[in-house]
């Protein structure tokens, strides 16, 4: 199976949110290249290399129920975090600015995290913080920065990049 | 030690690898594999899950970084994770100590 081939499938398979799912494929394509170049270097041809690099990563299926095998007990915990989220950022709303994640499920704050979006790596602080706090949400999730005086420039790019 | 064996214990070595450095996961799995002389061989699959599970639990932290143009993602340990590898690394020894007394050897 091709590098190609083989990320295309695991995103099928990923029982995971989208941004989530976005971080996984990335990462391992990176960790495929780098077998890939290392197979080629020790003398196999291209497409021999990727077939090698994707075995040693093992099947889809395997890897994706890894991904993705603590879905349910991670759903009980999140409504638990729906209630506090709610509390705090009805608390902090007025005070800090802050990401607000939402369930494309439920339509309910299900999340809460405070992020700073200045200096000089602004864009990657946001963006990751962002990427953090929507790792363990669910399919259709999307995540909207709300600040005390309305939307930012941070908000746009990070909607962008959530969605992009 | 067999695979399924090496599974057991994959946070404690996963974490006692970024003990020392930020790593990303292929550098991480190569570093596995030098470091136990061929004794870690794990299918490489399970090393990716495994690190996102110990980042969800607050002992990993991560961000992208680009190299000749390749973005990956690097982790390295929070404060939770090096207190969680000094417990994991006693609790190790003790284990290890027992059952070397057992087998009657020192």
């Amino acid at each position: 199976m091709s590098v190609e081939e083989y990320l295309r499938e695991l995103g099928r398979r990923l029982s995971v949110g989208p941004v989530r799912r976005r971080r996984i494929l990335r990462e391992l394509e990176a960790h495929l290249l780098d077998a890939t170049a290392e197979e080629e270097r020790g003398g196999r041809s291209r497409q021999d290399a990727e077939r090698r690099a994707t075995e040693r990563l093992g099947s889809v299926d395997d890897l994706a129920a890894r991904f993705g095998a603590r879905r349910r007990s991670r759903t009980t915990r999140r409504l638990v975090a729906i209630s506090v989220g709610v509390s705090v950022a009805a608390t902090a709303a007025f005070a800090l600015p802050m990401v607000l994640v939402d369930s494309g499920e439920s339509h309910a704050v299900s999340r809460v995290a405070r992020i700073v979006c200045g200096g000089e790596n602004a864009k990657q602080t946001c963006v990751d913080a962002v990427e953090r706090s929507c790792d363990a949400d669910s399919p259709g999730t999307q995540a909207t920065i709300w600040t005390p005086g309305g939307p930012t420039p941070a908000h746009a790019w990070c909607r962008k990049v959530l969605r992009g | 030690m067999s695979r399924e064996e090496l599974k057991g214990h994959l946070d404690l070595i996963v974490l006692a690898c970024l003990a020392e450095r930020e790593l990303h996961g292929y550098a991480l799995i190569e570093e596995l594999r030098l470091g136990s002389r061929g004794a870690f061989d794990l299918p490489e699959g399970t090393v990716y899950p495994a690190l996102h599970r110990l980042e969800r639990a607050g002992l990993l932290a991560s961000r992208w970084s680009s190299t000749a143009g390749r973005r990956r993602r690097m982790y390295r340990l929070t404060s939770k994770g090096r207190s969680a590898l000094e417990e994991r690394r006693r609790a190790w020894r003790a284990f290890s100590a027992g059952v070397d007394l057992v087998l009657g050897e020192t």
